[in-house]
């Protein structure tokens, strides 16, 4: 009686709203329907979509054809003894918190609204680096669609497509179901503040003190003199008040302008910094993690253009020479940096893709502007030459010869994309892999 | 309210699990009923994991005997009924075969399982039917699913009228929602999210209200489309 699956054509654009796109895009209600499609089209020019919220373009696939999954977001199972959550991909983060009061997904994105296949796609990391790794580390197997078959991946099963797949910015297969190994944790948290007025200083404590903090992560003022705010949280029992989980309890409106400006946000920098309270306050951890998150379409902030992000990690020996350069490079281009985070990690990811490796991570939030094209472009650069790397669920930028510097196990990711005739590919793909 | 089983006929259908987390997000216990037993099995893991409701599963085919779906009814103390399921075919798919399905599951059974349900001796009843505004006037593309929902709807009105104040049928004729029915469909100016559309159900159940339109402004449409002279609606492509 069912026909074959309905498409239609869509403009698709990724989180930062700086890319537009046209494809074909089919959306299944369920598993069936997926395997369906995947029946019933034979291009090579696949790409499956969650929510959408990477700042990259291995979000988007022009003149391609989408699978959008978000109606694939069912929990199927959770397992109280050993905190194994099975789900299928299009469950968010925010969703593993209605599972049990005792266990929080182990590694938190920016935002909770990311679905679990995208936080595997990505190999997502958190500001517990050190205590936790990444989302990675705590994929026990993962039901990939590729092609007509599902294959099971897991450190046992297909262990290369396993680690392909894990950080395979979705390449590999539709990744149809993630069992996840929950953290036996609380989901409160006891915040405290520290404010610095040297990045030096800032960088030697995150080093150092921060890494008895399960969380820590330190906004940066790059609009005024060096100014930092390093939150560091550790969890507290569970208090009842509030408990319900994540909620949006704000909604920006399309807007015909931009809000955000350079003296608006060297205001707000100051405002900022100046009103930070240093006494430990107790709250949930999403409200910790994921302030942005209680704001619907902050985004939108930005007007039309949009913003850009830069996000790098680099050694931890030199950090400080490194954070100079680049602030250097922001200075002499005139980009305007809105918001600015580092985080620590010690831990690498475990896929062939992964971003996170030991060092300092800074994320720079930039108004969409040819100013901040040539300030990352440049910064990219330097970042190849340093060893470092730049995260590709944020960037637009990045060349195929910097991309082959930083991630130097992209043959190998590339040989087992052919050995399974992965019909996958996105325009981060195209850019950076040519296919 | 309290402690009430919602038993949700075509379960798998996008507005009815929207409907049953909404039930089950209010505590109450889920009866999900479908023909398509995986998907039935994830959907009721899913929501009992959500909202720790107790959500049991019953694999029934509207287009064959549901006998036993009524009896396994009967059993069931303090239910209400979500109505989703049906047959949407268009009139050019009409075969001797297809018109006994649809009218089998449309008309035949639905009102089989209401009549039983109806019956039922508990202290209070409540009925939320999917509708469609397909049931306002024949149209030439699907006057016969048109017909099956507004047989329903007439048989519905008949129990409305003699309901006791415990007894309560919401009707609700749904206009353009965003499924795979209308998705990638050309003409859809506008298609509510599922999700809002169960909310809207669930309101209008709550508040009691005999017949909603959602999108709202269906009503409106609806309302110039019966009342243009038929010369004129002949002429019209719609």
């Amino acid at each position: 009686m069912l026909g074959p699956m309905q498409r239609k054509t869509k403009s698709f654009s990724n989180f930062s709203r700086a890319v537009h796109t046209t494809a074909h895009s089919f959306r299944p209600d369920n598993e069936g329907q997926l395997h369906q499609i995947l029946t019933e089209n034979h291009d090579n020019e696949l790409l499956a979509r969650g929510n959408g919220l990477s700042y990259s373009d291995c979000c988007v696939k022009n003149k391609g054809t989408i699978i959008e999954t978000s109606r694939l977001n069912h929990m199927l199972s959770f397992d109280t003894t050993t905190g194994v959550a099975v789900c299928q991909g299009a469950v968010t983060f925010s969703d593993l918190f209605l599972l049990d009061p005792k266990f929080i997904p182990p590694v938190l994105p920016g935002t909770l609204h990311a679905t679990v296949a995208g936080g595997v796609a990505n190999d997502i990391h958190g500001k517990n680096n050190p205590k936790a790794g990444t989302f990675g580390h705590h994929i026990e197997w993962v039901d990939l669609q590729v092609g007509e078959q599902t294959l099971r991946c897991s450190s046992t099963e297909n262990k290369a497509l396993f680690n392909a797949t894990i950080a395979g910015l979705g390449l590999t297969g539709i990744i149809k179901r993630v069992a996840i190994r929950l953290h036996k944790a609380s989901r409160f948290v006891a915040k405290r503040t520290e404010k610095f007025t040297s990045f030096s200083d800032l960088l030697n404590y995150m080093e150092d003190e921060g890494l008895q903090a399960d969380y820590q992560v330190a906004w940066l003022d790059l609009l005024n003199q060096p100014r930092a705010l390093l939150s560091l949280a550790k969890h507290i029992p569970n208090t009842d008040k509030n408990s319900q989980g994540p909620k949006h309890r704000y909604t920006v409106p399309k807007m015909p302008l931009r809000f955000i400006n350079h003296a608006v946000m060297k205001q707000f920098n100051r405002f900022y910094y100046q009103q930070a309270k240093i006494d430990v306050k107790h709250l949930p951890i999403w409200q910790f993690n994921n302030p942005l998150d209680a704001i619907n379409h902050w985004n939108r902030l930005y007007g039309k253009q949009g913003l850009v992000q830069f996000q790098a990690v680099f050694d931890p020996e030199d950090a400080n020479t490194t954070l100079e350069a680049l602030l250097g490079i922001i200075r002499a281009h005139r980009a305007v940096p809105t918001l600015a985070v580092l985080k620590y990690f010690t831990q690498a990811g475990p896929g062939l893709l992964s971003f996170a490796k030991p060092g300092f991570t800074l994320a720079i939030d930039f108004i969409r502007n040819q100013q901040a094209r040539l300030a990352i472009s440049e910064m990219n650069q330097l970042i190849a030459t340093l060893n470092g790397k730049i995260y590709l669920a944020k960037d637009l930028l990045l060349n195929r010869e910097q991309f082959t510097t930083m991630y130097t196990k992209h043959e190998k990711f590339c040989s087992i994309l052919e050995a399974h005739k992965s019909p996958m590919s996105s325009d981060l793909s195209k850019r950076l892999l040519n296919k | 309210m309290s402690k009430r089983t919602w038993v949700i006929l075509g379960a798998t259908s996008i507005i009815a699990k929207e409907f049953a987390h909404l039930a089950a997000q209010s505590g109450h216990a889920l009866l999900l009923v479908g023909r398509d037993q995986s998907q039935l099995a994830i959907i009721a893991a899913d929501v009992s994991l959500r909202y720790r409701v107790h959500c049991d599963v019953i694999t029934s085919d509207f287009s064959t005997d549901i006998n036993q779906l009524i009896k396994i009814l009967e059993h069931h103390r303090n239910i209400d009924l979500f109505i989703a399921h049906s047959v949407m075919l268009n009139n050019d798919k009409l075969n001797s075969k297809t018109i006994a399905e649809l009218t089998n599951v449309n008309i035949t059974s639905t009102i089989q399982v209401i009549d039983a349900y109806w019956h039922k001796k508990q202290s209070e009843h409540r009925i939320v039917f999917l509708s469609s505004v397909a049931a306002c006037k024949g149209r030439a593309k699907n006057s016969l699913y048109g017909a099956s929902k507004a047989a329903v709807e007439m048989y519905l009105q008949g129990l409305q009228q003699a309901a006791s104040p415990k007894q309560h049928i919401t009707i609700a004729r749904l206009g353009f929602i965003d499924t795979h029915v209308t998705y990638g469909e050309t003409g859809i100016f506008y298609a509510s999210p599922p999700k809002v559309c169960a909310k809207a159900c669930w309101d209008a159940m709550k508040e009691n209200k005999r017949m909603i339109y959602h999108p709202f402004f269906w009503r409106y449409i609806m309302l110039l489309i019966t009342q243009l002279p038929f010369v004129v609606y002949k002429k019209m492509r719609i």
